[in-house]
């Protein structure tokens, strides 16, 4: 390989072992300094000291080959953990989607989520109806319209804000432009352009990301179980976590509703639903004959 | 194509075998990225900014924050919308609700139209 791959190919190295094996090794030291701690002597940091010291002299007393078995072993438990939380990332992603599996807290978080979202609406309304309107009262509108959008888009039908989002991005277009997104998407990408598809690949990515960060907060709740000093290192991981994936699912439904305004009309005119050259977003009654057709009836 | 683009390109048909060997071991991200990077190679397009992103980036794209537009924005003006008979043969005005369903007739059923 050339100079410029060596490198690469080394910092791709660098950041496997940044991504998943330190955060791993981490965990696994923290979990052992845990176990011998537990919840009685958390803090002592005397304690703490003793019990690394003692290991490493218990270390540096074993052959050639113990030790290189017991590093690898720490590595192994390491990659080990990284390849639990790759495989948890799933349940992050559904927990911050609001897609979660204890329907009546769903069905509760989601009612509450509604009817304050209505509440916002109607003061919006009333502020509206307020005459003559100046721009103090220009202002209040605005800050009304502002108050609704950052709770949800649209409706509320999940029982997350990142839900939400997503439910928005459904309903708007479906509402608006006649698209069932669940089925015409795939449609929609295929006549979309390339940059439109790399910026939507890389806000998924991004989303990912946040998910693939949040989802390291997992291990440090568990082992909060046995010493509690981990549990806020947890909190923390996650909110920084969650706190990247909202601003990537915000930019994720905005792309993916600006592709629908922006190419639906290319997608009809593939499928030969709207006349070829016309322009402007579908309309609601383009849209339901595109759903027609993708849905089949099922 | 410019003289780094054709460097580029140089570069990764030379190391091509040992980088998708290397990129294996990866997070799907930097495998997503490589695989559009062989696709653009192919296709003879410009490498040179993916390699960029791909060397640049730790595996973890943060958000471009484009969902709320560029920094500093506002809220902007809110927008007042309102619908009203699809035929003009009466004056009901309906207020839907924010990126709600389009308002119908209630006599024909028709959609409204936006006033």
């Amino acid at each position: 390989m050339g100079g410029f791959f060596q490198e690469l190919a080394k910092k791709l190295a660098e950041r496997w072992v940044a991504l998943l094996l330190v955060p791993g090794a981490l965990v696994v030291v923290g979990a052992l300094l845990g176990a011998r701690l537990g919840h009685a002597h958390a803090l002592d940091w005397t304690a703490a000291a003793r019990h690394v010291s003692d290991a490493v002299t218990w270390f540096g007393r074993r052959s050639g080959g113990a030790q290189a078995a017991v590093v690898a072993g720490v590595l192994g438990a390491a990659a080990a953990v990284g390849l639990v939380v790759q495989a948890v990332a799933g349940v992050t992603r559904r927990v911050f989607l609001g897609e979660w599996p204890v329907r009546p807290l769903a069905r509760w978080r989601t009612r509450r989520r509604r009817s304050r979202w209505l509440r916002l609406v109607a003061r919006r309304h009333e502020l509206e109806a307020v005459r003559p309107r100046g721009e103090p009262e220009q202002r209040a509108v605005d800050a009304a319209a502002a108050r609704v959008n950052a709770l949800a888009p649209a409706e509320p039908g999940r029982p997350t804000w990142m839900g939400d989002r997503v439910h928005a991005l459904e309903s708007a277009a479906r509402d608006r432009s006649g698209l069932d997104l669940t089925f015409a998407w795939p449609r929609l990408w295929l006549v979309l352009p390339e940059t439109a598809r790399t910026e939507i690949t890389a806000a998924h990515a991004a989303f990912a990301a946040g998910v693939a960060v949040a989802s390291w907060a997992w291990p440090p709740v568990v082992l909060g179980v046995l010493w509690w000093p981990a549990l806020p290192v947890g909190l923390v991981v996650g909110l920084a976590g969650w706190a990247r994936s909202r601003a990537a699912i915000a930019d994720l439904t905005a792309l993916a509703e600006a592709a629908v305004d922006l190419h639906g009309r290319d997608l009809g005119a593939a499928l030969g639903v709207v006349e070829e050259g016309a322009a402007g977003p579908l309309t609601p009654e383009e849209g339901d004959a595109i759903t027609a057709l993708v849905r089949k009836g099922r | 194509m410019d003289r780094a683009e054709r460097l580029a390109m140089t570069e990764l048909c030379d190391g091509l075998a040992d980088l998708r060997a290397e990129c294996l071991h990866h997070p799907a991200e930097v495998r997503r990225l490589f695989a559009r990077i062989e696709v653009e190679a192919r296709a003879r397009r410009p490498i040179v900014a993916l390699l960029a992103e791909l060397v640049g980036s730790d595996g973890s794209p943060a958000a471009r924050g484009v969902a709320g537009g560029l920094p500093g924005f506002g809220a902007g003006r809110a927008h007042e919308e309102r619908f009203g008979c699809p035929d003009g043969a009466c004056d009901r005005d309906v207020r839907p609700l924010p990126a709600g369903p389009v308002p119908r007739c209630q006599v024909t059923g028709a959609r409204m139209k936006r006033r």
